[in-house]
């Protein structure tokens, strides 16, 4: 679920932080520079590791702040392919499940990754697994087991709809399509 | 100091750089956008690794006491729920030597830390080809070596967190139905 990851990135420090240890001044920007923001094929940036190395500190002329040069590690949240993962089942609607951990809510179950045969129901808008003649249902807020199909990096959409759902940098795609898998309670 | 790059820039000829010099800025400035990942895969880390990082940071406080931000803090309480909640480094230490007979592969030996197997489907679900590599056997065995090493996840009963939990969905789709 969490990968480590190495970066070098220069830091600027603010004038009015270097009052501050020169760690505790790098490492408050790189929390705000990086700190839950997804990072393009690389993941969602989760907390700071370590700091390697720190180098520089030059002065440009017209601009009244240190630059660093800092080597440092962060805690990335990027699931491997078929890892499997649980979270809380949060919404469902025609095209699938909608599940959360907590800090990550963009994954997504599609219809056809669900047990076989499942169906929709319209009236309690819950997904309900056919298992053997009985109804499972797929209760909302409950625990949900699957597996990573997919990590999807979409680009940043130049024009949006009123109405559309916020952007999501970084999705995953879910599958419970197999034993073990689906709702916690079920096995 | 003379003759080093941040003295020349103090000097009256920074007002008026020749080109070499001018050149040496642009790529200076150039530089100023770099954020170069270098090894996007460094390591993988389990789940207790991260709890324990973020509990180094404070977490434990909530987000207001310690030096944590709000979006660590969602991941800690994610986490603490997790069976890494009640891991400690000794526990994974010696899972680590006491799968070794099993030939798991490194994402499956992290999986059985995150997840905590505790039955024969679960370890189908983390085991790659598990029919073939592990005999039912082997399974049980894997099972008893994951429960007597690894402590159970901090949980209230079984019984009444689907009960309180079944409430909960009731409630919600109520909500949805109107």
């Amino acid at each position: 679920m969490f990968v480590l990851t190495k970066f070098k990135h220069e830091v600027r420090v603010a004038p009015q932080k270097l009052s501050l240890p020169l760690l505790e001044a790098l490492t408050g920007e790189i929390q705000t520079l990086f700190f839950d923001k997804v990072i393009k094929d690389v993941g969602l940036c989760i907390t700071l590791y370590d700091v390697r190395a720190i180098e520089g500190g030059f002065v440009f002329p017209g601009d009244g702040a240190p630059r660093f040069t800092v080597d440092f590690q962060l805690v990335m949240f990027r699931p491997f392919i078929g890892e499997v993962i649980t979270g809380k089942l949060k919404r469902c609607d025609k095209t699938g499940l909608y599940v959360s951990l907590q800090f990550f809510e963009d994954i997504h179950i599609p219809e056809h990754l669900l047990q076989q045969p499942s169906v929709f129901d319209e009236d309690e808008k819950l997904w309900i697994w056919n298992f053997n003649g009985n109804d499972m249902f797929m209760d909302l807020e409950e625990e949900v087991r699957f597996r990573v199909v997919q990590v999807k990096y979409p680009t940043i959409p130049t024009e949006q709809d009123k109405g559309a759902k916020p952007f999501a940098p970084m999705e995953i795609i879910g599958d419970i399509n197999a034993d073990g898998l689906g709702l916690v309670s079920w096995w | 100091m003379r003759g080093t790059p941040s003295v020349t820039m103090f000097t009256s000829k920074c007002l008026f750089p020749q080109r070499s010099e001018m050149e040496k800025r642009i790529s200076l400035t150039q530089g100023l956008e770099m954020r170069t990942c270098i090894e996007s895969n460094a390591g993988l880390l389990s789940n207790f690794e991260v709890l324990e990082l973020l509990r180094q940071r404070g977490a434990a406080k909530g987000p207001l006491g310690g030096s944590i931000t709000p979006s660590e803090y969602k991941v800690y309480e994610y986490l603490v729920e997790t069976p890494a909640g009640t891991q400690t480094k000794e526990v994974l230490q010696e899972f680590v030597k006491e799968v070794k007979s099993f030939k798991l592969m490194e994402a499956e030996r992290l999986q059985s830390v995150n997840l905590r197997p505790s039955t024969a489907v679960e370890v189908h679900l983390i085991v790659e080809d598990c029919d073939e590599r592990l005999s039912s056997e082997a399974v049980d065995a894997l099972i008893q070596t994951v429960e007597r090493v690894i402590p159970s996840p901090p949980e209230k009963p079984q019984e009444e967190v689907e009960a309180g939990q079944e409430e909960d969905g009731g409630e919600e789709e109520e909500e949805d139905g109107e």
